[in-house]
């Protein structure tokens, strides 16, 4: 390869969260560094509880405040300390720099106000240099392919399937015109084909916008159809991390090993599935 | 399968319809919601016929059906030869002990009040009414063992345990009655894979030590074939196609099968 790597967009070193209950401490994540460039795609997985959420959330202080939660460590968007910044100016880079998609939008959407309504918002919040704001809506529903964005824009999340509500959250992260996208399990509430539909939408996004796209998800068929890079993570810690087909067809770490050995895969049955513990045993 | 013993359950044109209120009561009444329209199947006894679908297919409902959980609109439902539909709540009543159901969230589906002594006994009680408190206490620690829980687990309650040790207390409570048929809805959906795994190779030791017949629901594909001798593919309350694993899950013939293998992630 000749082409010089161009800066990474978000440089996150050493990061850290702890949550602080009474007298118990519990090191939610500790010591993730990475790096996320434009137009490129950042898997995270692991089990529940590894640390993949926190990780991502504490990027733009969207944890309970001091004592309850201590973020350490750093990470740069462009050169920036993010990591100590004051509420005032993280709204600034959330929505507008980083924007979220969570596994469920029905939670996520308000259940009172129609989807048009809730996309305005978000424009009028992190874009207020934005004029004619009903366009922006219309423009960022027919992003996400939707065929009708008018007739969405006036209607209410629960007049919507599952799909269509995550479809309308990415529009609302569109919206923003973020240069990171956070997507965490945005699939795994949604049947196969609907998920298919969803990512691909992602990939699309990706290319022509060139979006950041920080994955978390525990689904290895789509980090290897869908993520340049993976980061594995066990209780807190990145156990292994590299470009997606190394991570995928050679891991190095037995964990990881024992993770992409347990996933039953279609075509190839077997008589018993492999578990984590036989793997980790045999290593 | 073989012919000349009869399955254990066999469903004959099943149809489980839901009225729909009219939204104003000026407005006429619209059709019924069709969950289930016209399905039939067979599971035969020790096996384990698998269920796929998008959600809203009738997966669950053709499942709850067969134990009273959903009301049945036409249709037949022979367990052992007896067609269930027939009966009444008392001839009903020892089939709810053959049949046994687990759910996609034991969470929900445990009673966070009472320990796993409380949630284990209270079957064995309905069931087993002439069982002494000991005799009960010596059931349930042989059942949670059964699962590779410890008789420790039984002054725990729900909240204490991590979700696949939850998915193994639901199992146990389904066990703890002798079951012949476990209707299993989407068991291992909401697991990590590593947890599913070891669920699913516990499901299948139990089966075969115990001979349990499975009607299993999921919607992953990959585990519907490892654990399926028969497959069942629905779509909108029908069944759409239905064989064993290798052929549909590897050369369907349906369009919507092959949708639904097309979208599945490759790696
Ligand atoms: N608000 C919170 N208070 C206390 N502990 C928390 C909080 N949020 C997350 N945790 C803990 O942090 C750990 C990592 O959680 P999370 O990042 O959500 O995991 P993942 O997304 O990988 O499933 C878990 O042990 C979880 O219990
Ligand atoms: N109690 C009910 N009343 C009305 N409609 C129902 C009821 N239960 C299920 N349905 C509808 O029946 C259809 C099939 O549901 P279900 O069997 O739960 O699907 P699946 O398990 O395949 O996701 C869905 O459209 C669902 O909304
Ligand atoms: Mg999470
Ligand atoms: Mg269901």
């Amino acid at each position: 390869m000749t082409e010089m790597p161009s800066e990474p967009l978000l440089q996150v070193r050493d990061l850290g969260v702890t949550f602080q209950s009474g007298s118990r401490t519990t090191v939610a994540a500790t010591g993730v560094s990475f790096d996320l460039r434009a137009g490129e795609v950042l898997a995270v997985v692991g089990e529940s509880g590894s640390g993949k959420s926190v990780s991502s959330l504490a990027l733009t202080g969207l944890l309970p405040p001091s004592p309850a939660c201590e973020v350490t460590g750093s990470a740069r968007l462009e050169g920036r300390e993010l990591i100590g910044l004051t509420e005032d100016a993280l709204t600034r880079v959330r929505g507008r720099r980083i924007a979220y998609v969570f596994q469920e939008p029905g939670t996520s959407l308000n259940p009172v106000y129609d989807i048009g309504f809730q996309i305005a918002e978000a424009v009028r919040l992190h874009r207020p240099e934005v004029r004619d704001v009903d366009a922006a809506v219309l423009t960022a529903l027919s992003e996400v392919r939707i065929d009708d964005p008018a007739r969405v824009a006036r209607s209410y999340p629960h007049e919507l399937s599952g799909g269509m509500q995550q479809r309308a959250m990415i529009a609302m992260a569109l919206a923003c015109g973020p240069d990171i996208l956070v997507a965490d399990e945005p699939t795994t509430a949604l049947d196969v084909t609907i998920q298919k539909e969803i990512m691909d939408l992602l990939a699309r996004l990706r290319a022509e916008k060139r979006m950041a796209i920080l994955l978390i998800t525990h689904n290895f068929g789509i980090v290897s159809s869908f993520a340049d890079h993976v980061q594995v993570m066990r209780n807190g810690r990145v156990v292994e991390q590299g470009p997606t087909a190394q991570v995928m067809h050679s891991p190095r770490d037995p964990y990881t090993r024992g993770l992409i050995a347990c996933i039953p895969r279609l075509g190839q049955k077997r008589r018993r599935l492999t578990t984590l513990r036989d793997e980790l045993r045999a290593s | 399968m073989n012919p000349s013993t009869p399955p254990l359950l066999e469903v004959r044109d099943l149809a489980v319809h839901y009225p729909v209120r009219a939204p104003w009561f000026f407005m006429p009444t619209p059709g019924p919601k069709k969950a289930v329209d016209g399905v039939s199947f067979s599971v035969p006894r020790g096996q384990t016929v698998g269920v796929v679908g998008e959600s809203g297919s009738g997966k669950s409902t053709t499942g709850k059906a067969v134990i009273r959980l959903a009301p049945v609109t036409r249709g037949a439902i022979l367990y052992d030869g007896v067609d269930l539909t027939g009966l009444g709540s008392a001839d009903f009543h020892p089939y709810r002990k053959r049949i046994q159901m687990i759910f996609q969230d034991p969470y929900n589906s445990l009673n966070p009040r009472t320990d796993v002594f409380g949630i284990l006994s209270e079957p064995l009680e309905i069931h087993f009414p002439a069982m002494s408190r000991s005799e009960r206490e010596a059931r349930c620690e042989q059942l949670l063992r059964s699962v590779q829980l410890t008789g420790d687990d039984l002054r725990k309650h729900p909240h204490e345990f991590s979700g696949g040790q939850r998915q193994r207390i639901g199992i146990a409570r389904a066990l703890a009655v002798q079951p012949e048929l476990i209707i299993c809805d989407e068991p291992v959906s909401a697991l990590d894979v590593s947890v599913q795994a070891e669920v699913v190779n516990l499901l299948q030791d139990l089966q075969e030590s115990l001979g349990l017949t499975y009607l299993f629901i999921g919607h992953d594909l990959a585990v519907i074939e490892h654990v399926s001798d028969h497959v069942l593919v629905m779509n909108a309350g029908r069944i759409v196609e239905q064989g064993p694993p290798e052929t549909i899950l590897r050369d369907p013939r349906e369009e919507y099968t092959r949708r639904l293998l097309e979208a599945v992630p490759k790696f």
